[in-house]
């Protein structure tokens, strides 16, 4: 299980970056693209804030999503730099515990948010606000993935450490 | 309310949960079992709190830094200010604050001027005879003044959490920059006759013009920058990304630095270090509604009230307040969680909130360039291969000038507000 966890977990965070390239190409190319078009051909296209600000939010959200695999979000770690062993192990089940159960939350309530704001519409674009909502959950769930291949990876961890003692 | 939420948040970040996580759990938490405000409202708003116009500049500013360093402008610019200041004693200590400051009006991060700069300054400057120790010292310092020149990071996410405009506020990081770089090169002189440090011969004018030319283009950036959010012609927003563009544009067809294939890696990058400040301020912006509601601003702006009516005695305070947690916490975040806090106490008090931004943005880079958690200090060690502990010591005297311009800039906010009110008045 341990194995197909990380497997699936490394397979979702390869297609999170494939996902990523070309939605940030795009917001950075609509957001060019709107200052080129009002001010040089003075034909300014009405919904690129609209595209830029849905942009940024996915591509902010499956950052994170990336980030959270690689373990590079901001943290303090002089409690975990000062432990050794079981100790150390214990801690990062911990916080793995707490990750997993707060993702399963945002991915849940996220949906709610998703379903709650689907019948209403970006006055420009008039598409769904369900797309601007919907990186939340999206990344939550990617999260939820990497987190609990972290909480078997450092249970197992614990565990080795427990039979070593 | 607001107590078991900063107790919660400040035990899950103590035990090592990331800091954008102990945010949202903390908030979930006082929420659920404390308020009785719809949990939805926490997950609402970490969406709105990332939709703003004004934060997707930060990815721009990071892509411009990142294609700088990548493209090798860094030496370019290196040894056009060596041309410039060479020729005084303790020279190419002063070319790398000079070269600090221009990179600064491309890059918004001190941590990529410390990462770009870094390398290719301290090993220039120790085959010349100067400490390695106090080459970083001074690149660390240096690396500081990239968010107050604008474009600016710092100021950008600011702006957004205060509601204050953020062309005003990169106005208003001009002269306390430039304070920043006189007054390390003033320490740099005084210091070049205890240390004995070189001076470069003096150079040809073909030589200076030369080095002009080869750093052209670069220094075009701050000006399309600078010049279109000046002229109207662009939003801070819009002016990063024509600087992004216009960076790759010299990376991929004048330099040919990059090829197509780095593309990918470059975009993942970009987006995945703004994710770090991103996530925090999703997280940050239900903690921010809670303290709306629970009317923390009020409580606080009370309590200031009641010990002191006088703005300047409280700025003192808080200035120091923020060097000590800028010692110990992440800048980035520090200003995340206090600016909501923070300004609705100096809006009270009638401190302008450009001039206050500066001093919190200035107060924060000075953490990034001290011990024991500067991340300009781990960048430069890192690139240059200098002991940390050395190069923790050898930085706390150049901090001094820049605390020194810290009060000045407190003080006398003429010296912050003047361009903005001569450039763009009124807004």
């Amino acid at each position: 299980m341990n194995e197909a966890l990380q497997r699936l977990s490394d397979r979702l965070d390869q297609v999170t970056r494939w996902v990523l390239v070309p939605i940030g190409i795009g917001f950075i190319v609509i957001v060019f693209l709107g200052v080129l078009t009002r001010y040089v051909f003075q034909a300014p296209i009405i919904s690129s804030i609209e595209l830029a600000r849905l942009g940024f939010v996915w591509a902010a959200f499956l950052g994170a999503a990336i980030c959270f695999k690689g373990e590079r979000h901001t943290q303090f770690l002089f409690l975990l730099d000062r432990l050794r062993g079981r100790g150390k192990a214990g801690l990062k089940s911990g916080i793995d515990c707490l990750a997993v159960s707060l993702f399963i939350f945002l991915s849940w309530e996220g949906l709610q948010m998703v379903s709650a704001v689907s019948a209403t519409y970006f006055p420009a674009l008039g598409w769904s606000q369900l797309w601007l909502y919907l990186p939340l959950p999206v990344a939550a769930l990617l999260m939820l993935v990497h987190g609990l291949a972290f909480l078997v990876r450092d249970i197992r961890l614990l565990a080795d450490l427990g039979g070593t003692r | 309310m607001i107590g078991p939420l900063i107790v919660c948040f400040a035990i899950l970040a103590v035990l090592g949960v990331p800091i954008a996580l102990a945010m949202a759990a903390a908030v979930a938490v006082v929420m659920a079992f404390l308020t009785p405000f719809p949990i939805l409202g926490m997950v609402q708003r970490m969406i709105t709190g990332i939709d703003s116009f004004v934060l997707i500049s930060i990815p721009f500013f990071m892509l411009t830094g990142r294609l700088m360093n990548v493209g090798g402008i860094t030496s370019d610019l290196f040894r056009f200010a060596r041309c410039l200041v060479g020729p005084i004693r303790g020279g190419m200590a002063h070319a790398n604050v000079i070269a600090n400051m221009i990179l600064a009006g491309m890059s918004g991060s001190a941590v990529a001027d410390a990462g770009g700069m870094g390398v290719v300054v301290i090993k220039a400057m120790s085959e010349n005879g100067y400490r390695r120790e106090l080459a970083g010292a001074i690149t660390v310092a240096a690396s500081t003044i990239g968010p107050i020149i604008p474009p600016s990071i710092p100021m950008v996410i600011y702006g957004a959490m205060a509601e204050v405009s953020v062309g005003r506020l990169f106005l208003g990081g001009f002269v306390p920059g430039a304070l920043m770089g006189l007054g390390l090169m003033a320490l740099i002189y005084w210091t070049s006759f205890r240390e004995h440090l070189p001076k470069d011969r003096r150079y040809a004018g073909a030589e200076i013009w030369d080095a002009f030319r080869g750093a052209f283009l670069s220094l075009l950036t701050p000006v399309i920058l600078i010049g279109g959010i000046l002229s109207g012609i662009f939003t801070p927003t819009e002016a990063s990304a024509v600087a992004a563009v216009y960076a790759f544009f010299l990376c991929f067809f004048v330099y040919k630095t990059i090829g197509v294939r780095d593309i990918p890696g470059i975009v993942v990058d970009t987006f995945v270090t703004t994710a770090v400040v991103t996530f925090i301020i999703s997280a940050t912006s239900g903690f921010s509604y809670l303290l709306i509601v629970g009317k923390v601003g009020t409580a606080l702006v009370e309590a200031t009230l009641a010990f002191t009516k006088s703005p300047w005695v409280i700025l003192l305070i808080v200035n120091f307040a923020l060097l000590i947690l800028g010692c110990l916490m992440e800048a980035g975040v520090l200003l995340i969680l206090l600016t909501p806090i923070l300004v609705p106490m100096m809006k009270s008090l009638g401190v302008d909130l450009v001039h206050f931004g500066l001093v919190m943005v200035l107060n924060l880079m000075i953490g990034v360039a001290t011990p024991p958690v500067g991340m300009c200090l781990f960048v430069v060690s890192e690139a240059a291969q200098i002991r940390l502990e050395r190069l923790m010591r050898e930085v706390i005297v150049w901090c001094m000038p820049l605390i020194a311009v810290l009060f000045l800039i407190t003080y006398w906010p003429g010296l912050v507000l003047f361009v903005p009110n001569w450039l763009m008045p009124g807004k």
